[in-house]
């Protein structure tokens, strides 16, 4: 009985993990696929849709203007993100849930709703839609995510070291960028990593807020709409492949850090 | 001291300039009227009557919001027996499984939409298996472009999100409570239903919460697998941005999206006691 039930929920583990992946998996393989369109058996493997993205200029000016929208994103992201965190980790502030609340709206809320209501207020300030206007868009969805990595590796930092370090005469600027920082790093990283990813795969968001210029998952979508083309494929498998080494990354950051806290600990 | 205000000051401008403002511009908007593509500037509650009278606008609402509550019951569904599947392993194997259900979420929203299209096609992975296998004689078509589709597709990019917040809330559980109960006679079912479910309710409404709103406000999913049958609330108020030019009916039915899903999280913080999972 208790036999069964452990391949029960092996079983269903399995067929769960299937699920999540098996979009991912027929993207990876298809990417192979000399035929166009996606039906099984596949009859020849192909290199030919990697090939044709070194060609494909369009493809390129996305994927860079991705890049130019993702970093100054993250940067500033990272920067209020930290401050936020620290700020609503070590003080006691009026009103600080509330504040707290609303900067994690971007990303509790529906992309659909920052899109909009972004779009109408540079619609009524006047501002033409441009890369500048997507940055913008990204930085209230990433910053949330800073924040919420900063804030749980603040929590579980011993302040005490920050006391010590004032005791000793350290202004508390001093204290943050020579005590805090350091040991917090790594989850500034991690924040850091998981907004770059999730910028650089964002298309909801943009979508309101995009000018002439297209990024990379804003092409992708056109490209969809106007019908099937193996090289998507091919662009979202190499994709896939670079975030996942970003998660990875930031996910042993994380892990390693809470490891090695734990083991202080006991 | 000094530093306190100035951090407080920089923040509150961040909240000014990202959520106060423009969510002022779409209010804004919303009471503003559009007449031969041209903004009308003078108030007007032409766009919500015009909502609340139409029986189109309601309609989809209305469906959209039992297609979302559909996704989010079915994600807890099946986030909560794998969230008990992953806390139950051990070392490596349960950091990598953990990972393992939440890396989707930064591998592509768009390709996840794209690729069950492909799967769910005519000529697609399922009816092809299908064929191949002879459990059918011929693709059908049945299967893409309607609401189970969508539904399928949305669980998909829900599941993660319902994932998090149960698993941290199960993960919490002091096993000495377990002990206890266990100590004090109850089996492994009661345990669960006494101890292990109730402790892990915020964790559920929590997730309910976020694949509730991620659908509800999924437009992409609609219309990319969903054909005419399974548009949603979010595809008008993208076609009002679009096609249709009628930015002042957009802000407004995207104000009224707002509302409804701040009521969901004022709801869920006050059944489910949502805070604890920002907080802790």
């Amino acid at each position: 009985m208790k036999y069964l039930k452990y391949v029960g929920a092996l079983l269903f583990a399995f067929i769960v993990y299937t699920f999540l992946y098996l979009p991912i998996l027929v993207t990876i393989l298809f990417s192979f696929n000399e035929s166009k369109v996606q039906v099984l058996p596949i009859k020849k493997l192909t290199f030919d849709w990697y090939r044709g993205l070194f060609s494909n200029t369009e493809l390129w000016v996305a994927a860079k203007n991705s890049l130019i929208v993702s970093l100054p994103a993250t940067l500033c992201a990272i920067v209020f993100g930290t401050l936020a965190a620290y700020l609503f980790q070590r003080y006691r502030i009026r009103g600080g849930t509330f504040l707290q609340f609303l900067i994690l709206l971007p990303y509790i809320l529906p992309g659909i709703i920052i899109g909009t209501s972004l779009n109408l207020l540079f619609k009524f300030l006047k501002v033409d839609a441009s890369l500048m206007t997507v940055i913008i868009g990204h930085i209230t969805f990433i910053t949330p995510v800073v924040m919420f990595l900063v804030m749980d590796r603040l929590k579980r930092f011993d302040r005490n070291l920050e006391f010590a370090s004032m005791d000793l005469g350290a202004s508390p600027m001093r204290t943050f960028l020579l005590i805090t920082l350091p040991n917090i790093r790594s989850a500034v990283l991690a924040g850091a990593l998981l907004g770059l990813t999730i910028s650089f795969d964002e298309v909801v968001v943009s979508f309101f807020l995009i000018g002439t210029d297209n990024t990379l998952p804003m092409l992708i979508w056109s490209m969809i709409r106007h019908g099937y083309s193996p090289q998507i494929n091919a662009v979202y498998t190499l994709i896939v492949l670079f975030s996942l080494c970003l998660i990875a990354i930031a996910g042993s950051r994380l892990f390693a850090q809470r490891n090695s806290k734990a083991i202080t600990e006991e | 001291m000094y530093g306190k205000n100035l951090m407080l000051i920089m923040i509150s401008v961040w909240v000014l300039l990202f959520i106060v403002l423009p969510v002022s511009a779409m209010l804004l908007f919303s009471f503003w009227s559009i007449d031969n593509f041209q903004v009308i500037h003078s108030f007007s509650i032409q766009n919500y009557s015009k909502i609340f009278q139409d029986p189109i606008y309601l309609s989809l609402l209305w469906k959209t919001i039992k297609l979302a509550l559909i996704v989010a019951a079915l994600s807890v569904l099946i986030s909560y027996p794998l969230a008990l599947f992953v806390n139950h392993r051990r070392g490596t194997l349960k950091t990598i499984l953990f990972l393992g259900v939440l890396a989707p979420l930064w591998v592509g929203y768009l390709v996840r939409i794209y690729s069950w299209r492909s799967i769910l096609g005519e000529s697609g992975f399922i009816n092809s298996l299908l064929v191949l296998t002879g459990i059918l004689k011929q693709p059908s078509s049945s299967l893409l472009f309607n609401s189970s589709a969508v539904v399928i597709t949305m669980l998909c990019i829900s599941i993660p999100f319902t994932f998090i917040p149960i698993y941290s809330a199960i993960e919490k559980i002091p096993g000495n409570l377990l002990q206890a109960a266990a100590d004090l006679g109850a089996g492994g079912s009661r345990a669960f239903w006494t101890v292990v479910f109730p402790l892990s309710m915020p964790g559920v409404v929590t997730g309910f919460m976020f694949a509730f709103i991620t659908s509800f406000g999924d437009y992409m999913t609609p219309s990319l697998v969903g054909g005419t049958s399974g548009i949603m609330y979010g595809n008008m108020i993208q076609t009002q941005f679009g096609n249709s030019y009628n930015w002042p009916l957009g802000a407004a039915l995207s104000m009224i999206m707002l509302l409804f899903i701040l009521a969901v999280i004022a709801a869920a913080r006050k059944i489910g006691n949502v805070q604890a999972i920002f907080e802790e």
